[in-house]
């Protein structure tokens, strides 16, 4: 039984807590970038990893996107879907920062404004464990999902 | 000679006298009388019976004179036998003897004992087809000087046949005159009764007359009322054509029904009085009831109301009532034909309420004919009605079948999509992958067209003319040579890293307020080297195109940048 407890809390509501944790900074990292776009696209070109030509819409979709997952995460919608693109995104962004740490590259995270910290190997670390949690919620199905009112439901209409 | 002429002279004159008595007179029995009178004395006889008689009928007189009146008033009553015994042909139905005289012989008479003994003289004759006579003289003067049983002389014979032929012809002829009298009397009664007969066919003739016009307006309404349908225009009708046919001015028919609380009135010749009001025609129907002396309501009961005048009076009819007939179809349906005086002013007779009884029996058939066709109207009314909202009900149905069908497959697409989005939501989907990067893709550049703080998709570098460009070792020789200014393009922080030694940031951000702070002095002449372009951003271009803006006639982009200044190892800093 307390096995079965222990499982739960390091499986299913662990995974609650890292949906609501990751929705939420991500949530949270896209409202400034949308608002101003022009800004996060000189962070993005200031990663020099992304051609001229697609910086701008870059700048434009990638918040949108997280803003959208992080949503869903929240809400418990596509849990795995949306738990494997932002956990996607998270190798791309710590290949960026691997890259302009080799680099050198005197730049900031550009994760939440464009006045954040310098990048350091701490941003490395802390984007791993972002990716981890996302494995994490993506392996361990959580409650509270919106997408569990389905089944619910189903239940009710099948009885 | 002379006695036997005077004898003969004394005969006719007793002829020529007695046929001068017997001619004026025309009754039979006065005939007789006369001829006994004066028989007796010619022939010398004390006394005489003469009897005329009928023999069919057994029938006659029986005069008789000289006998006393107990044997005369017995002879007439003997009659009946003289007739059987002198007349034994009296079956033979006139056809009698044809000598019209016979003298019979008292021993070969049969009834002898009938007349008086002493009778000589027996003579029997025929008058006519029909009458006999008998003539009985005796005892002869003549007789008792020769002594009984003696016979009449020839002379006295002969005028006793003679006499006799007096008697026949002059009974003949008051017979004859008694026949035609009695034939003019018969022929005055035929008369009488063939006009009294003539009277009555008249009278039947009108009657006839009356009663075939009657029975064409019964047969003329008969006809119409068969295509009547509804109970108050067969009232209206019929009481229309009753009033015709029976030459009435005035009447009223009424149809009371206690079910439906109804009246159906038609009133004709007189206005109505209020009687097509429920309370006022059931006083009038109850009393029709009382009046027609009925105990009980039988289905299709009609009598006749009795003494109609009296009893309906105080009823609110508006003429007076000649003649009442109450009816009733059932319990419920009752009702009355009340018809004024007739035009002529004369009562209806018997068989004219007998034949307005018949016709009312004939009115409630076609009411109740036309009461059942309302009820089957209404019958097929509702069947109708009943049809139609079953029609409605089962386009309900059959409505309300499709709306289940429809969503009891909305109900399993429903559960299907359920199902499916709970096993979707379970696993990865590349789909979900593209949808959600086109949603953030169409968002982002919505959005990026409503903000005040959008950002162009193409870069603006290339949108304009590349800038002149200028290999590293050219742009030292120029440094040294012309003194060009070296401007470094990147941001602050590249700057601070790595630059050409002796360069100037000038970025495109913070272009106008360095400008103003560095290059505000330079001269427009100056060449100006602009390095600092990546494969992300273009900023020396950004920041040539600026400077050529503010009129700079020479500038100039290194070609890749600081990375080949510091390839061909031209001086940077720190």
């Amino acid at each position: 039984m307390r096995r079965n407890i222990w499982r739960d809390v390091l499986g299913r509501w662990l995974a609650l807590a890292f949906r609501f944790y990751l929705g939420g900074v991500f949530v949270y990292a896209s409202v400034y970038k949308i608002g101003y776009a022009a800004e996060f696209a000189e962070t993005i070109a200031s990663y020099q990893l992304v051609p001229a030509l697609a910086v701008n819409a870059f700048a434009l979709a990638l918040p949108w996107l997280e803003l959208i997952c992080g949503a869903m995460l929240v809400a418990g919608v596509r849990v795995r879907t949306v738990s494997a693109m932002l956990g996607a995104l998270l190798a791309v962004f710590s290949v960026a920062v691997v890259v302009n740490l080799l680099r050198d590259t005197p730049i900031d995270c550009g994760c939440f404004s464009t006045l954040d910290e310098r990048m350091t190997w701490l941003t490395l670390v802390r984007d791993l464990t972002w990716l981890a949690m996302t494995i994490h919620v993506f392996f361990f199905d959580s409650p509270l999902a919106l997408e569990r009112r389905y089944q619910s439901t189903l239940k009710e209409i099948e009885t | 000679m002379r006695t036997e002429l005077e004898r003969k002279r004394l005969s006719l004159r007793v002829l020529l006298e007695t046929a001068q008595e017997l001619a004026g007179i025309l009754q039979p029995r006065k005939i007789m009388e006369t001829f006994l009178l004066t028989a007796m004395g010619p022939i010398g006889a004390m006394r005489g019976v003469a009897v005329l008689a009928r023999p069919a009928g057994c029938e006659g007189m029986v005069l008789s004179r000289g006998l006393p009146p107990a044997e005369a008033e017995a002879l007439e009553q003997r009659l009946p036998d003289i007739c059987d015994a002198y007349f034994p042909y009296r079956d033979l139905d006139g056809d009698f003897p044809s000598s019209k005289i016979r003298v019979i012989r008292r021993d070969q008479a049969g009834g002898d004992s009938l007349l008086p003994r002493d009778m000589d003289i027996l003579l029997c004759f025929n008058v006519d087809e029909s009458h006999c006579g008998l003539l009985a003289l005796g005892p002869l003067l003549s007789a008792d000087e020769a002594g009984a049983g003696a016979e009449l002389e020839s002379d006295a014979s002969t005028l006793l046949h003679s006499l006799l032929h007096l008697l026949i012809g002059a009974l003949r002829g008051a017979l004859a005159v008694s026949n035609i009298r009695q034939l003019s009397v018969d022929l005055g009664r035929k008369n009488d009764r063939l006009t009294e007969a003539l009277a009555s066919s008249h009278a039947v003739q009108r009657g006839l007359d009356r009663r075939v016009h009657q029975l064409a307006a019964v047969n003329e309404l008969a006809a119409e009322m068969a295509h009547l349908r509804e109970v108050q225009g067969i009232l209206d009708r019929f009481l229309l054509t009753m009033l015709g046919a029976f030459s009435v001015g005035s009447g009223l028919v009424l149809l009371l029904d206690r079910a439906a609380h109804g009246v159906d009135l038609a009133v004709r010749g007189a206005p109505d009085t209020g009687l097509s009001g429920y309370a006022a025609a059931d006083v009038l129907v109850y009393k029709s009831f009382t009046a027609s002396g009925g105990r009980s309501v039988a289905p299709l009961t009609v009598e006749p109301v009795g003494d109609p005048a009296a009893s309906l009076a105080g009823s609110g009819l508006p003429f007076e009532a000649a003649c009442a007939i109450y009816f009733a179809l059932d319990r419920d349906v009752q009702g009355v034909l009340v018809l004024g005086e007739t035009i002529s002013g004369e009562a209806l007779e018997d068989d004219d309420v007998q034949m307005l009884r018949a016709q009312v029996g004939t009115l409630l058939g076609y009411v109740q004919g036309a009461r059942h066709l309302a009820t089957i109207t209404a019958l097929n009314e509702n069947l109708t009605r009943q049809n139609e909202e079953l029609t409605r009900t089962v386009t309900a149905l059959t409505e309300a079948r499709q709306t289940i069908d429809l969503l009891e497959r909305a109900g399993e697409r429903v559960r299907s999509f359920l199902r499916t989005e709970g096993q979707r939501s379970r696993r990865f989907s590349w789909l979900d992958c593209g949808v959600i990067l086109v949603a953030a893709m169409l968002l982002g550049f919505l959005f990026n067209l409503a903000s005040p703080n959008g950002v162009p998709l193409v870069p603006e570098h290339l949108r304009r003319p590349p800038a002149q460009t200028i290999t590293a070792q050219k742009a030292r020789e120029l440094q040294q040579s012309e003194g060009a200014l070296l401007v470094d393009a990147r941001p602050q922080a590249f700057f601070d890293q790595q630059r050409v030694r002796g360069a100037t940031n000038l970025t495109p951000a913070l272009f106008d307020m360095m400008y103003l702070m560095r290059f505000a002095q330079v001269p427009l002449s100056t060449p100006l080297i602009i390095y600092g372009g990546n494969i992300s951003r273009r900023w020396d271009e950004d920041v040539a195109a600026k400077l050529m803006a503010r009129e700079h006639e020479r500038v100039l982009v290194l070609e890749e940048g600081l990375t080949a200044w510091a390839a061909r190892g031209y001086p940077v800093e720190p």
